[in-house]
């Protein structure tokens, strides 16, 4: 019985990273363009089940949807290496093609006209699996599609199966840079509340950060979009190879997302990869010591992070779970634990244990690496509250001038006023402000009662 | 003028024979002259072949028609005939015949044909020697004349000489052996006994005289006798060879022969030769006892080659003793008698025997069959320290020659397996008849020992014993499997003193104990080696160890996570749904089946599930110790995988659904609690909650259970035979076990652990329990919320009104959790604590007697608790 997960696509963003996800795991998996199994993959013991279920004529489909509002990207991908790989029924376009304009808003109110062909793709995706486990959304929260349609879905998916994990890898804007998108902070703050409310844990990919990484692990001055998205895709096929790959220590995504989140809103999960390095990029292979230590030791430094912060002093780590793939041995993992608990290279938070788990796991053998091990870190870190303050800032500056306001006013959600905003807001500085407690030594002492307003956060009702 | 001389002489000749008239006649001469002229008329020409065949055609018509047809049928039978034989004068002869013939019809008798015979030559009258030498006889007689054969025994030159010569040779036919039967008197060669002779004789032997008719006793010393030497020699010969003599007598009741002192020798005194002639009565005593031993008859195989080497040695000693005999007997130069030269010769040449009758008069002390060999082999190595070359060589031939007898059953039981000879082969016993087949290799054979524990084999083996044994049991091992064990392809390396001792050279001064050890390790693996890999490399293929290993990793230490965690998660769902009626053991094995018979190593048909009543734990996690999921491995594997370590199998398989059943009540209460469970304090016990049993998991996982199942395989594809697989298989069982704190002595640290797993179970109940009926507005949340609670690996049910039936339940069911929601939650805090220091404390201690290094790496992780946590 494989936990099976369904991938959600939702966007330019979402399907460009989404398709080179899909390159990846095919690749990993040695499945051809076509979808059938290269004759040299034959090492089995690997569960292709999970993100691929078999067609009829022993076709590996994924179990992916893609929806976007405007052809562009989705074309692409129907027109690309692997267009034979995806079930044809599992695209959506609307029909219009005009896209959301990058406004949030109109994004959700079209959610409500796709609702039902979506939701007949989805149920249809859950119904062709044993056990399903839960769903992977990939989307950016700085646009109209992914940030306003994903936001409707998560909320849909969400009423629809209620046992079910929702997982989002959502790409956070660049808030240090003026983007393309001047109004991203509204639509990130809109999407930012439903990733509070109705995901269960938050992959954070923040654009600032990812080509800041590529610019830097790749030498060269503006990263394309591909490369960035070659980051993610590789962050995304390494957390998830823990149920690709299952070993002695296996965990299914409930027990990744039950170690990393111990209360339900701090659930938004920082990364780091090491040592990453472009394949076609000759000079990026730099002369690196990948031994488990250094990799573990590499995962903790803020360069590595995909989340431009700005810790505190306080910022702490709630939790850590390190994946480490390829052939490392347990006796040095346990000393790198030690190393690190001894440099105090990591800083936990002061109620709770140093949760730092690390998984072994395989590496797929059809892909040569000139790195004997690599390393993922899916972190549970305060200091994640810092990009949500810059959104909220960012948010208030524009908020304060009602700029570009009259685009979002002529949506449906805005019809009886701008308390959506006010409400999202809110949210998001609950979830701050539970992440901020988190960092205080007297955590346990101040009780319910002093943490009143962090509390209510998930079960607001809305305030008008 | 040859031609016409020719034709002349034919011509006379033809007119004789014709006529009568002889050459000398004057008529003669006319007639030839005659002939000579008509023949020189005459025209030559050849015969017409044709007419001739016509003719005789027509002559063969002739005779039909005139109802001669017997004469036609004869005459064309003939003619058929001839026609076979091709010659080219065939028809001119007949055309003569044809000119020759005189009215056929009439004169012809067909009876004259039959009187005709083909000619055959006279067998010449065989002619016989006689007649030959009657015509012509023997020029040279000399020539004729035989040597006397036997011409270097002067017996048969006598009888010879008495033959008379024969004056000439009688030719015989065959000359093949002259005087075979000699013709002689045989009468003369019996001597008259010459009673003279032994008179003189016995007089010479005058010391006997007076001895006669009384016995020899040692009072009698004082009547003394002087013999010559050459009289004590011969009486030393044969007191040596245990003959009765008048100088020695022979104590029977003691073995002894002694030196009756009334006899001395003439030319010397008394007292000089008693200590000799008392040395030689001592070797003569070991030689009688030897004798005396010799005529006892052994059953023992071993003891029979060993008397049998041992006579063989004195029937050595005798002849030397004879060749010393003669030398006085017939001397060949002139030569001193000299019984002090005699006592040398024959200390020397009596070293071996008299070595060899210590040898078993020490054996007969013994009672072990094998003893004679041990001792031979202390003797050699010895002998050989101390140079002894000489008695050590030969020592060393009688010990190869006994350890040729004794490896006898030794080397069936090795080549065949067989059983029958086991009384004799005295080390190796069957020790269960009637053992199950899986523990045909380990209870069904074994060494035999002897009251005091010591193996019952010669020391010098001892070592090999075990490989022996094995040899053998291999071997009914592959019968039993039906596989073939093969021929040896190995030459079997000789055991004899040549080839052990002296095949190098260079190590010529190599104690022995050493080459032999070597010798006969060789030998034993060369015996040993073929059928021991074919039954290594069957274990592996034919009997699919490799995949039976395969199989037991995943189901019971969970080698495919997400394999073991769906059936985790199904028993876990039917505990949570059937509390008390759960462990159904059809049910449970057919999720077991279905779970894991998906898998290629996996026999479905092997696994089954067994179940018991535990009494007052439903709502532990104990509870899961009444379910033990059972995979039934085949006899030969199990020889491998003795049964007693499949318990240990058992165990972590339980532990491990322990830990995954803590880890999925934690991951089910994570989902938004109410406000009124909304505490800080929950949050900080469940993420250490969860933190202790991640910690827990992937020490079980990448700490114990991949590294040990990695080197099981490692250690088991390097084992030489199959005790080597258990062993390592063993070793590995009570390692893991110990590392997974399964062993008795760490008891009480895992109840400890298994105590705070109980604690996240008890949580998670509270959990729920406090978070269940408290009403909230956002009825969206509150859905999804009761859902996860419930149970987020339920995926059938997407029924709400279920979850809050069994919400109500948990909530009635606890009373405990009224009034003191956040009290508890602390004091669980409290107690977290206590229990997780007792864990570490109990860890380092336990390390620190020398344990597992990984419990120290254990007790490091879960001392990494931040120090201001309660």
């Amino acid at each position: 019985m494989p936990r099976e997960i369904i991938t959600i696509q939702a966007g330019q963003c979402g399907n460009s990273v989404g398709s080179q996800f899909w390159q990846q795991l095919c690749q990993e998996h040695g499945i051809n363009q076509d979808g059938n199994l290269e004759e040299f993959a034959t090492e089995g013991g690997d569960r292709k089940d999970v993100f691929f279920y078999q067609s009829d004529d022993t076709r590996y489909i994924p179990r992916a949807i893609l929806l976007d509002l405007e052809p562009r990207v989705i074309n692409g991908i129907q027109t690309g290496a692997y267009k034979n790989i995806y079930n044809p029924e599992n695209f959506y376009v609307h029909k219009d093609g005009t896209g959301a304009g990058n406004n949030w808003a109109a994004g959700y109110s079209m959610g409500e006209q796709v609702h039902e062909d979506v939701m007949d793709m989805i149920d249809r995706e859950a119904d062709g699996s044993d056990s399903l486990e839960g769903f992977m959304m990939l989307h950016s929260i700085a646009g109209g599609t992914g940030s306003g349609l994903g936001s409707f879905l998560l909320e849909r998916l969400n009423d629809r199966f209620p046992k079910k994990l929702i997982q989002t890898y959502s790409v956070f804007p660049d808030t240090q840079n003026a983007g393309d998108v001047v109004v991203h902070p509204y639509n990130s703050l809109l999407a930012m509340r439903r990733l509070t409310q109705n995901a269960d844990s938050v992959v954070v990919l923040d654009n600032g950060a990812l080509s800041r990484i590529a610019a830097d692990r790749l030498h060269v001055q503006e990263p394309s979009f591909q490369q960035t998205n070659q980051l993610v895709s590789t962050v995304m096929s390494a957390s998830t190879t823990t149920l690709r790959y299952p070993g002695y220590m296996h965990n299914d995504l409930v027990g990744i997302v039950a170690s990393l989140i111990p209360t339900p809103r701090c659930h938004f999960l920082m990364t780091s990869y090491t040592p990453f390095t472009g394949d076609n990029v000759e000079q990026a292979k730099t002369v690196r010591k990948t031994t488990v230590l250094d990799v573990m030791r590499r995962l903790l430094q803020p360069k590595n992070r995909m989340v431009s912060t700005n810790p505190s002093k306080k910022s702490c780590y709630i939790s850590i779970l390190n994946i480490i793939q390829g052939e490392a041995d347990p006796t040095d993992v346990h000393k790198s634990l030690l190393r690190i608990r001894e440099r105090q290279l990591a800083t936990f938070i002061p109620w709770g244990p140093a949760s730092i788990q690390v998984a072994l796991t395989r590496k797929s053998p059809y892909i040569p690496s000139s790195h004997r091990v690599s390393g993922l870190m899916l972190a549970n870190h305060t200091g994640i509250a810092t990009l949500f303050r810059r959104i909220v800032a960012q948010y208030d500056r524009l908020r304060r001038r009602n700029a570009f306001l009259e685009q979002y006013k002529r949506e449906a959600v805005f019809a009886e006023g701008l308390g959506e905003f006010d409400e999202a807001r809110q949210v998001v500085m609950d979830c701050v402000q539970e992440y901020e407690d988190a960092e205080n030594a007297d955590y346990l002492t101040r009780d319910v009662s002093g943490a009143g307003a962090g509390e209510k956060g998930p079960d607001l009702v809305p305030q008008v | 003028m040859a031609q016409s001389a020719i034709v002349n002489g034919l011509i006379s000749s033809l007119i004789t024979s014709l006529t009568g008239i002889s050459i000398s006649d004057r008529r003669h001469k006319q007639l030839k002259e005659h002939v000579i002229k008509g023949a020189r008329h005459q025209q030559y020409v050849r015969v017409n072949q044709f007419e001739v065949e016509s003719s005789l055609n027509g002559l063969v018509e002739k005779f039909q028609v005139l109802d001669r047809d017997d004469l036609a049928e004869a005459l064309t039978a003939r003619l058929d005939e001839l026609s076979k034989i091709p010659n080219k004068w065939t028809p001119d002869i007949l055309s003569l015949f044809l000119n020759l013939s005189d009215r056929p019809v009439e004169k012809f008798q067909l009876e004259a044909l039959y009187q005709l015979r083909p000619f055959v030559e006279p067998e010449p009258s065989p002619f016989t020697w006689e007649e030959l030498l009657a015509d012509e006889p023997f020029s040279d007689p000399e020539l004729w004349e035989n040597e006397p054969l036997s011409a270097g025994s002067s017996d048969d030159e006598v009888i010879y000489q008495q033959e008379p010569r024969v004056p000439v040779v009688q030719y015989r036919p065959m000359p093949v052996v002259v005087a075979d039967e000699p013709n002689f008197d045989q009468n003369s060669l019996v001597t008259n006994a010459e009673k003279d002779l032994l008179r003189q004789i016995e007089e010479s032997h005058h010391w006997n005289q007076r001895a006669k008719g009384h016995q020899f006793s040692a009072e009698q010393v004082d009547e003394r006798r002087s013999i010559t030497v050459l009289q004590a020699i011969r009486q030393v010969c044969f007191m040596l060879r245990t003959l009765p003599t008048s100088m020695f007598y022979t104590d029977v009741a003691r073995g002894t022969v002694i030196y009756n002192e009334g006899i001395s020798l003439i030319q010397t005194t008394h007292l000089s030769v008693t200590h000799v002639l008392a040395s030689l009565a001592d070797i003569g005593s070991a030689l009688y006892r030897l004798r005396e031993w010799l005529k006892k008859e052994q059953v023992v195989p071993l003891l029979q080659s060993f008397q049998a080497a041992v006579s063989m040695r004195l029937q050595d000693f005798d002849k030397s003793l004879s060749t010393l005999e003669r030398e006085y007997a017939t001397p060949s130069k002139t030569m001193t008698a000299s019984i002090l030269a005699v006592h040398d010769a024959v200390q020397i040449r009596s070293r071996i025997v008299i070595h060899l009758e210590g040898l078993v008069s020490r054996v007969s002390s013994h009672r072990s069959d094998f003893t004679c060999m041990e001792l031979l082999y202390d003797d050699i190595c010895v002998l050989q320290d101390i140079s002894d070359s000489e008695v050590y060589e030969q020592c060393a031939h009688i010990f190869f020659e006994c350890l040729r007898v004794y490896l006898r059953p030794i080397r069936a039981w090795m080549e065949l397996g067989d059983a029958s000879n086991f009384e004799e082969c005295a080390f190796i016993s069957v020790a269960d008849k009637d053992s199950e087949l899986s523990a045909l290799w380990h209870s069904r054979f074994e060494l035999r020992r002897g009251a005091n524990g010591d193996l019952l084999a010669p020391l010098f083996i001892q070592s090999v014993c075990q490989k022996i044994l094995n040899a053998g049991k291999s071997i009914v091992f592959l019968d039993r499997l039906g596989k073939n064990h093969g021929s040896s392809s190995i030459a079997e390396p000789l055991l004899d003193f040549d080839s052990v001792c002296h095949t190098n050279r260079n190590f010529a001064l190599a104690p022995f104990s050493e080459l032999f050890a070597t010798a006969f390790a060789d030998w034993v693996r060369s015996r040993y080696g073929p059928s021991a890999s074919i039954l290594r490399e069957q274990i592996f293929t034919s009997c699919g160890l490799w995949r039976f290993l395969d199989a037991l990793e995943l189901i019971y230490f969970g080698r495919d996570g997400s394999l073991f965690q769906s059936f985790a998660s199904e028993v876990f769902r039917r505990m949570d749904e059937r509390p008390r009626t759960w462990n159904d053991r059809f049910l449970l094995s057919e999720v077991a089946r279905s779970t894991f018979g998906g898998h290629v190593s996996v026999e479905e048909e092997r696994i089954s599930a067994r179940t018991s009543t535990i009494k007052g734990a439903e709502r532990s996690i104990k509870t899961l110790s009444s379910l033990a999921i059972d995979y039934n491995l085949p006899w030969p594997v199990l020889n491998v995988i003795q049964k007693p370590t499949l318990v240990m199998y058992h165990r972590v398989q339980r532990l491990l659904l322990q830990t995954r059943r803590a880890k999925s009540v934690l991951a089910s209460s994570t989902f938004p609690p109410s406000p009124r469970a909304a505490h800080h304090a929950t949050t900080a016990l469940r993420l250490r909650l969860t933190w202790l049993v991640d910690v827990w998991q992937s020490y079980l996982a990448d700490t114990v259970l991949r590294p040990a199942t990695l080197d099981l395989r490692t250690r088991i594809s390097a084992a030489e035979d199959l005790d080597a697989m258990s062993a390592v298989h063993d070793a590995f069982a009570t390692r893991v076990q110990a590392q997974c704190l399964l062993a008795k002595n760490l008891a009480p640290i895992l109840d400890a652990l298994l105590g705070l797993f109980d604690l996240a179970a008890a949580f998670a109940q509270l959990y729920m329990s406090a978070a269940g009926p408290v009403a909230v507005p956002d009825r969206r949340v509150t859905r999804r919320q009761h859902a996860k609670l419930g149970d987020v690996h339920d995926s059938e049910s997407e029924d709400g009104l279920d979850d809050d039936e069994r919400e109500y339940d948990a909530d009635t069911e606890d009373p405990v959790v009224k009034g003191g929601y956040e009290e508890r939650v602390r004091r669980m805090l409290e107690q977290f604590g206590q229990q997780v220091r007792f864990v570490v404390a109990g860890l380092r201690s336990a390390g620190r007697v020398g344990g597992e290094g990984s419990w120290e790496v254990l007790a490091e992780r879960l001392e990494w608790d931040a120090p201001r946590g309660g």
